[in-house]
């Protein structure tokens, strides 16, 4: 293995380990509690917060599963990457207005501060390594063409 | 992958299947020796909420005078919950102590609800200054308000009670004011912890608690 498949291994061991987490903390709370977390970012409307509170985690959890399990590693790394990234700007919006609310990222009790944020950053950071790294090892397996047509050479060494 | 996926539904029913700690049983000898002023509702309710305050917590003050008055008409006084008020003065604020042996003092006489309410309604006053006593007497007519003043000096109940509602709330893993436990009928089954009560719409809790009441 070299070392840039053992980093893209531990890269996805790291994300899909700190996903599956996330959402088996959730699921284990009733929704109500990641309703309220959700809230205090302000950006859905009321009606919202159930269906996204019930529906987020079991996303998470399907996505940690993908990216331990290694399936569809290049979609599910850049998904992960968005949705981490997506998180990570809403904190820091949260905290650049100056909201005092939880985090919501592994259940309730942990308020939104610069701890957080240079967590989430760390992981967002993490998920888009092991998405370009996943994207160029698929790029470098990917087969030759078993018979060029007279002209293609070109095209293909251009 | 195969074993990932069979391990996820093992731990989630494990998690959600398992009895909380406190049973029924263990509930009631572990909490306070309530007295009837801090109930309301049916106690055979298929829905036992504990609701933690702090009376000088302006969180707190938000959900009582916003919140709970609908929760009660819609849930309490329907019969669909049992509603247990327990006292976690916090250790930042100076004159919580104080406003919560005022209330319960007043609860001993049957003024709970009138003197809670009025604490909450003028926690901006009080906090300010500690004269719990002016606030209380203002609603209050002066004979009874006599009484409160003996309760408050000389009942030892009323330290009792706040310890044995602040160790209840240490168990049920008490991380902020307001706070509310929601389990079923007498306090048995899983005691959910349910917190973000200050910011949260009520049309959020009211769907919560129409799925545990079974509407």
């Amino acid at each position: 293995m070299t070392r840039t498949r053992a980093l893209l291994l531990l890269g996805r061991l790291i994300i899909g380990g700190v996903i599956f987490y996330a959402a088996y903390v959730k699921l284990s709370a009733p929704w109500i509690t990641f309703a309220a977390s959700l809230n205090g970012y302000g950006i859905l409307p009321d009606s919202a917060l159930e269906p996204v509170a019930k529906t987020l985690p079991w996303c998470e959890l399907v996505l940690g599963i993908t990216l331990l399990s290694g399936f569809w590693l290049r979609w599910s790394a850049l998904l992960a990457s968005l949705m981490l990234g997506f998180f990570f700007s809403m904190m820091v919006r949260s905290y650049a207005m100056g909201l005092k609310i939880d985090c919501g990222c592994f259940g309730p009790g942990e308020a939104l501060g610069p701890k957080t944020m240079l967590r989430d950053g760390v992981l967002v950071a993490i998920a888009v390594a092991v998405t370009v790294g996943a994207f160029r090892a698929q790029r470098r397996h990917v087969p030759a063409p078993a018979q060029s047509a007279p002209g293609d050479a070109e095209l293909t060494h251009s | 992958m195969r074993f990932l996926l069979l391990l996820v539904p093992a731990l989630l029913t494990a998690q959600t299947a398992a009895p909380h700690k406190t049973s029924s049983a263990e509930h009631k000898t572990a909490g306070a020796p309530l007295r009837n002023f801090k109930e309301s509702g049916n106690p055979n309710a298929p829905v036992t909420i504990d609701l933690y305050t702090d009376y000088q917590c302006p969180s707190c003050r938000v959900f009582y005078l916003d919140k709970l008055p609908t929760l009660i008409a819609d849930f309490v006084a329907t019969g669909k919950v049992h509603l247990i008020h327990r006292d976690f003065p916090l250790p930042m604020h100076q004159f919580g102590p104080l406003a919560t042996r005022y209330a319960n003092a007043a609860g001993e006489i049957g003024r709970y609800d009138l003197v809670a309410k009025q604490l909450f309604d003028t926690q901006p006053e009080w906090s300010q200054n500690g004269n719990v006593d002016a606030q209380v007497a203002k609603v209050l007519p002066p004979g009874e308000m006599q009484q409160v003043r003996e309760i408050v000096k000389t009942d030892p109940w009323l330290e009792e009670t706040v310890k044995q509602d602040t160790a209840q709330g240490n168990t049920d893993g008490l991380t902020e004011t307001p706070f509310m436990v929601i389990s079923g009928p007498h306090g048995s089954g899983k005691r959910e912890r349910i917190t973000g009560l200050y910011n949260m719409p009520y049309s959020v809790l009211k769907t919560y608690l129409q799925q545990k009441a079974g509407r």
